[in-house]
């Protein structure tokens, strides 16, 4: 029992160190986020100091009633290779289409001649969809590690009771 | 990679500001499907938190959602709802916005890693 008692306590270390160093990885690919996300948000705001206020908004977007379009960015999940571990693939559709087949970019939801940086915004944005995935990628790893800690502890209390009894 | 185009892959979601929504929609990450259901939500000052909270429920319902980005001055509007989620997928990820940037302490699944960091726990 002794034993055992000392294996968990190993692999409690192991894992609280692994988990440590994954909030670190995930604080600072939260940050490069926000990062891409301001200076998308600076293209943005340049593209309605060109355009006008209005014409870069939520009025563009489309709305329940809208054509149906479809996702370009989407996730694909695959088991990690470890215990019960998932994680996510990006994928950017390289000719989207929308239902009538007619290729289709969000861009011309704007306009037909939008400013240049409106397509530096998208490119930013692509960017910080990129950052996101990772980001999930690292919270499920985050995630498992923490169920793993839970069960271990609880077989550490179990293993440390009986030792006492 | 070939074989992922075959498959058609899982949304990424979005409930949050003006911003947040126009730049991630402009990356790609939008859909209207067959049923004229969006896979995101604008909020702004009207939005009442009823109906981010519902939405929030619909989009974990959905099982074509994989990931519900959030931003985190929104999420802690509904924080109780957020924290009653503890299941991987779809996998709840709380962004920065213009005016909030990102606060650690905030994040949820930080807050539930800080909770198994207890030194009590460890010791004993």
């Amino acid at each position: 029992m002794a034993e055992n008692l000392s294996k968990v306590c190993s692999i409690l270390d192991k894992l609280m160190l692994e988990t440590l160093m994954l909030i670190e990885k995930y604080i600072d690919l939260k940050i490069n986020l926000e990062t891409t996300m301001c200076d998308g948000e600076a293209h943005l705001a340049k593209s309605r100091y060109i355009m006008g206020q209005n014409c870069v908004s939520a009025l563009q977007l489309p709305i329940k009633d809208s054509a149906e379009f479809p996702a370009i960015a989407t996730v694909h999940s695959h088991d990690d290779g470890k215990f019960g571990g998932k994680s996510f693939d990006l994928e950017f559709e390289k000719n989207p289409k929308n239902e009538n087949g007619e290729s289709f970019d969000p861009l011309r939801w704007f306009g037909i001649l939008v400013p240049q940086d409106l397509h530096r915004a998208q490119m930013k944005y692509k960017q910080a969809v990129t950052w996101s995935v990772e980001c999930a990628n690292l919270q499920m790893e985050i995630h498992q590690n923490l169920v793993k800690i839970k069960q271990l502890k609880d077989y550490k209390l179990e293993c440390s009771t009986n030792k006492e009894e | 990679m070939a074989l992922h185009s075959a498959i058609k892959g899982k949304l990424i979601s979005v409930i949050g500001d003006e911003d947040t929504c126009v730049g991630f929609l402009l990356g790609g990450v939008g859909e209207i499907n067959k049923n004229r259901h969006p896979n995101f939500l604008v909020v702004d000052k009207n939005t009442a938190v009823s109906e981010i909270e519902d939405c929030f429920k619909r989009f974990l319902k959905r099982d074509d959602i994989d990931i519900i980005l959030i931003n985190q001055n929104i999420a802690e509007l509904i924080r109780h709802v957020i924290d009653n989620h503890t299941q991987p997928i779809p996998a709840v990820l709380e962004i920065p916005s213009k005016d909030h940037p990102y606060d650690a302490s905030k994040d949820s699944i930080l807050r539930r890693a800080r909770g198994m960091f207890n030194p009590e726990d460890l010791v004993r």
